[in-house]
């Protein structure tokens, strides 16, 4: 599958579930019941539902620091001698 | 090429769906009545990217609040400009002037060749592009 399968998909999913949210349904709790239906309409989608469907993309962040952070002679409390007063 | 991925124009929405149906369209106008826009009906036979202002069908539907009469201008379009583009459009005037919220193809023309990009060498090696229609098969 190429990009421009991958913009179909997307572009008809998007269409679709807009349609679906015009015509009254509850798109944020019916949305994977719509995009299923839409599937079978549109091979790009299904391919892109049948590889990456289940998936939830709630993974933990990578953003975080990785490491731990250890005392050094400049980076230690200052000692009471060294406090100004 | 993703301007016309299977021979048919994408414009507005629901463009890469299916053609609609009567009783789908009827949903989207209800959707928009619902929210006190103006439905209007345009067509055109140079669905150009460029060329924003369509031909007004009819006399405005300002007042309209029946989806089946703008059912009925649309399919009156559709019989007297079979081979033209026709849109659907909807208009909010809450602001004070007339934005447009919702625009959907009704009808295409049965050869659409659809529109691809011509590159152009210009003066110092630089590129101009512009859209320009295909021509049919």
């Amino acid at each position: 599958m190429d990009i421009q399968a991958g913009a179909t998909a997307n572009l008809f999913a998007l269409e679709k579930t807009i349609l679906a949210r015009n015509e009254g349904r509850d798109h944020p709790n019916e949305g994977p019941q719509i995009l299923q239906d839409a599937a079978r309409r549109c091979s790009p989608l299904k391919a892109a539902i049948d590889t990456r469907g289940d998936i939830g993309f709630n993974d933990e962040s990578t953003d975080t620091a990785d490491f731990l952070p250890t005392a050094t002679a400049s980076a230690r409390a200052p000692s009471p001698e060294t406090t100004p007063p | 090429m993703m301007t016309n991925p299977r021979q048919r124009i994408a414009q507005g929405q629901f463009s890469f769906l299916p053609p609609l149906t009567d009783v789908q369209i009827t949903a989207q106008i209800e959707f928009a009545l619902r929210r006190g826009w103006a439905v209007s009906v345009e067509h055109t036979d140079d669905p150009h990217p460029r060329s924003t202002y369509w031909d007004m069908y009819g006399t405005p539907m300002l007042d309209q609040q029946d989806p089946a009469g703008i059912l009925l201008e649309i399919n009156a379009c559709r019989r007297t400009f079979p081979q033209h583009c026709i849109r659907a459009m909807a208009f909010d005037a809450s602001r004070g002037w007339e934005t447009p919220r919702m625009s959907y193809l009704v009808n295409r023309p049965d050869n659409d060749p659809g529109f691809g990009t011509v590159r152009m060498e210009t003066e110092a090696r630089s590129v101009r592009y512009t859209t320009e229609r295909r021509r049919g098969d």
